[in-house]
């Protein structure tokens, strides 16, 4: 038997080395570090299961078969060191008297909860058939062998007690029942020593099958994920790769570095292990809004197509296999890098990650369509997206008596109005609201004016890094030279990128967004409100500031404290909230969709029954109203940021 | 193998432009500089004739040391080197000054077989510039090229004349002017201008091209501007509110008041 094994633990083996060998091609081994942090998320995410049970259903379906077969894997373990090491060795066996009554028990239990798990599967991919799930060779192989083994373990143990009959039968509960019924069927003879020899083999064959073919599987997720789950980046939600350290490159003046990924071997190792962790669940593509939309993109399926990819290649022998081969360049615009896919992926795929990394090399090729590179030369040329003159950044503000930084070098809060709260005509409407709630509190605040300019963070995630870096540290050089020790911004992008990617480039400020600083300004007292008319309002989680910073509580404390107002969510909110459409650059340009992503927010806001659809930023604001005007609403609905709604009061 | 020369005109964005109502000249401090929009399509049809033939291309531009911004784009572009025609003489040129000193410019670097410009340059709108050079240099020129191919000793043109289209052919050498409907150029990263610094860049003066002063400038143009004057369009900013069949009425009674339609 001994024998038999070590050939199937050769070829087990052989699988894993191949696809380590894939992994590591052409890139060398990262270090680790804050090692601590990185076993608690493995333990967490892949030994508890956590983000698996997100979903009910499925996720019932997981931990099932997971913990059945870990148990039924380790009690036949036990068994084989007890039989096969320990009493040659010792003499004596562990399996013994109650702890051994128990231990039947307890497998017996573990074979029906992996077999109630293997059902729940089957009646899936043939019932109920979820969206996005797609049914391969691999789960037919799986879930017939893993069933097939449970199976025969029940006949074998069933015919091992009807044949020896113990007094201790019944503690086997299921084996004692399987045996109960081959007595009576009238089958139990001294001729059953011979099936069940060869049943045995049949067994054992198959279980070293379903260990040797886990490499050759989507079943090598077992070991893909508890390692993807330890060596992915530790950096925050919001923060992205940095290719490349701009004031470096500017020292040392050597320019020629590869930006982004152009071909497979581009990818670090670990994005290459993450590819192969994809367990195809389908969880990505059914919360991604581009999907939703009917755009090109669909997560899972690009996440797939590379790992086929990095196969295909890896038999090339050195040749590289280039990406545009298989990723059509709209799969990767129509990413609002909105993050619901990452934040539903079990086994911590970055997907927002790689599409980055995939634009900054068609951003390196430099052939973007027009409203690319317009939004791109308008940054370079005028310092805000629109194109619009640097001179007419603080025209909203014309009569409001609102100082900049160079007027008023002492102030306790920068308030960051960013383009959108500068230009366009929709948002300056809430910056308005934003400095009459800063003056009915008397917060001695400042803008930057004319000397504002864009961070750039649509440019970054559209993947001109460079830009981005530049304008970092343009910014940061302000920043410091007026010693601002506070900002204040009512975007979340801005808010996202001075929180998690400017600390990189040294900055050293607090950044608090509108939400939370109204939130403040409220429960301290020192802003009043008046009050209000009786409303129905339901928020809309601005992804940037909701999944990516986890400020859920804060707006929906400042809808509440308008008083009259009854908040009704929407079917999707906080952490599982569905993009407007506009993140990731996608305001900057078209993507062709067969049903606009707003719209379809707009039409769960709708159902909501709310009269006021409430936002805390600015591309969620123009993006929702549009949507609104475009769906011709009978019971229409007003959208408003939050810093409106107050304002109204005050 | 092509040896391409393209011409950039280093302009004002002119969105940014503002007037100064009191002394009525156009402000153009703080305002920023860019490479002229059809000079970029006639850079990026380089670059596109290069990939395609291989060659060399040599950006080349007049204007201040600060149009130096532009020929670094052009690098980043995908320009092999650079020329920047700079000399404080060249002031007040107008398209005749300034296609001599090109001239002798394009003379110095010699070896060509195809000069690419724009049609037009987006702050004076003149249509000047490329084709007085070709006059000067006795080259065949095309002008408003729409669609440009490369074949051996020629190229074939299909001009773009605005309700019609025409396809024509030059020798080689020749000038060809470009309009935006040819290409979109692309847009180099800022990691791209940064790397393009190491390309070379050379700067010429009126001396370094053995030009005479009483040729420049000023001095050397045929047209003097005697006096500037702002149009100033006021919008009438007329708004109408109410339901769409109410206004429609409306709006046509207005512009019959307005004399822009006439009444039946």
């Amino acid at each position: 038997m001994y024998a038999v094994l070590s050939g199937f633990a050769v070829v087990f083996l052989y699988g894993v080395f191949r696809r380590i060998r894939v992994y590591l091609r052409g890139s060398s081994l990262i270090g680790l570090d804050h090692i601590p942090e990185r076993i608690a998320r493995t333990f967490k995410n892949v030994f508890a299961q956590r983000k698996v049970a997100k979903k009910t259903y499925p996720g019932l379906m997981h931990i099932l078969i997971y913990s059945g077969i870990i148990v039924l894997f380790i009690g036949t373990t036990l068994v084989m060191i007890d039989n096969d090491l320990w009493l040659p060795l010792f003499h004596k066996q562990i399996l013994v008297g109650y702890f051994y009554l128990t231990f039947e028990t307890f497998l017996d239990a573990f074979g029906l909860v992996a077999l109630a798990g293997l059902l729940i599967a089957v009646f899936r991919r043939v019932v109920s058939k979820p969206s996005n799930l797609p049914t391969s060779r691999d789960d037919v192989f799986i879930f017939s062998i893993l069933i097939v083994i449970v199976c025969t373990g029940y006949v074998m143990e069933g015919i091992r007690l009807a044949v020896d009959k113990p007094p201790w039968a019944p503690w086997s509960f299921v084996g004692y029942r399987v045996a109960l019924l081959l007595d009576a069927s009238g089958v139990v003879d001294p001729s059953l020593i011979r099936f069940y020899n060869g049943l045995w083999w049949f067994h054992v064959l198959l279980a070293f099958t379903a260990v040797a073919s886990i490499p050759y599987t989507k079943l090598f997720h077992i070991f893909t994920s508890p390692f993807n789950a330890l060596f992915l980046h530790l950096r925050a939600k919001g923060q992205l790769s940095t290719p490349f350290d701009l004031k470096q490159v500017m020292a040392s003046g050597s320019f020629d570095v590869k930006v982004g990924a152009s071909q497979i071997t581009d990818f670090s190792w670990q994005q290459r292990l993450s590819f192969d962790s994809c367990t195809r669940c389908g969880r990505c593509s059914n919360a991604c809004p581009a999907m939703a939309a009917g755009t090109l993109l669909s997560p899972m399926h690009l996440i797939l197509k590379l790992r086929d990819q990095m196969f295909a290649q890896s038999r090339l022998d050195g040749g590289s296999a280039i990406l545009a081969d298989i990723v059509n360049p709209e799969e990767l615009w129509a990413c609002t890098t909105c993050r619901a896919c990452v934040n539903e992926c079990p086994v911590l795929i970055d997907h927002v990650d790689s599409i980055v990394d995939m634009r900054r090399h068609l951003v390196a090729e430099g052939k973007l369509d027009r409203p690319k590179r317009d939004y791109l030369m308008n940054l370079n040329n005028s310092s805000n997206p629109y194109g619009l003159p640097q001179s007419d950044r603080m025209k909203w503000a014309d009569g409001l008596g609102v100082k900049t930084a160079k007027e008023q070098p002492e102030f306790d809060i920068l308030y960051w109005v960013g383009c959108s709260g500068s230009y366009d005509p929709r948002n300056q409407a809430v910056s308005k609201a934003m400095v009459k709630i800063l003056q009915a509190s008397h917060v001695n605040f400042v803008i930057l004016g004319t000397e504002e300019k864009c961070n750039c963070e649509a440019a970054r995630r559209i993947g001109e890094e460079g830009r981005f870096q530049q304008s970092a540290i343009e910014l940061i050089e302000l920043f410091k030279k007026y010693n601002v020790k506070q900002i204040l911004t009512q975007c979340p992008h801005c808010f996202n990128t001075f929180t998690n990617e400017y600390p990189e480039f040294g900055a050293t400020f607090r950044v608090i967004h509108h939400s939370q600083y109204i939130e403040e300004l409220i429960k301290t007292g020192k802003l009043k409100l008046k009050e209000g008319a009786e409303r129905i309002v339901t928020f809309h989680d601005p992804c940037y500031l909701g999944r990516y910073n986890g400020v859920f509580d804060s707006p929906r404390q400042v809808v509440s404290s308008l008083g009259n107002v009854k908040l009704s969510e929407m079917k999707r909110s906080r952490e599982n909230s569905f993009c407007c459409g506009a993140g990731g650059g996608n305001v900057w340009y078209k993507v062709e969709q067969k049903k606009k992503v707003s719209v379809i927010r707009f039409e769960e806001a709708q159902k909501s029954q709310a009269n006021v659809l409430a936002t805390a930023c600015p591309f969620c604001t123009s993006m929702l109203q549009d949507a609104s005007v475009a769906a011709e609403a009978k019971e229409s609905i007003e959208v408003l940021d939050i810093a409106e709604l107050v304002a109204a009061q005050v | 193998m092509v040896k391409i020369i393209v011409l950039v005109k280093q302009v004002f964005q002119t969105a940014d432009l503002k007037v100064d109502k009191a002394s009525k000249t156009v402000v153009t401090q703080g305002v920023p500089r860019v490479i002229s929009e059809t000079d970029k399509n006639a850079v990026e049809e380089a670059i596109r004739l290069k990939e395609k033939h291989g060659g060399k291309i040599s950006a080349v531009t007049m204007g201040p040391p600060e149009a130096k911004e532009a020929l670094r784009e052009a690098l980043a572009m995908g320009a092999d080197e650079a020329f920047l025609i700079t000399d404080p003489h060249f002031e007040g040129s107008d398209a005749h000054a300034t296609a001599s000193v090109l001239a002798a410019a394009v003379t110095k670097i010699l070896e060509y077989d195809l000069i690419l410009c724009g049609a037009y340059s987006e702050d004076l709108y003149a249509f000047q510039v490329g084709p007085r050079l070709a006059e000067i240099c006795n080259l065949p020129q095309i002008t408003y090229a729409a669609k440009l191919t490369l074949e051996e000793h020629r190229v074939v043109a299909e001009r773009d004349l605005e309700n019609e289209r025409q396809v024509v052919e030059a020798k080689l050498p020749c000038l060809v002017s470009v309009v935006r409907e040819i290409n979109e150029p692309r847009l180099p990263t800022l990691m791209a201008i940064m790397a393009a610094s190491k390309k070379p860049m050379n700067t010429w003066s009126a001396a370094d091209l053995n030009l005479e002063a009483n040729e420049l400038g000023f001095n050397g143009s045929l047209i003097e501007i005697l006096r500037s004057a702002v149009s100033a369009g006021e919008r009438r900013r007329i708004m109408l509110q109410g339901e769409p069949k109410d206004i429609a009425p409306k709006i046509v009674k207005t512009l019959v008041e307005e004399g822009v339609l006439k009444a039946a």
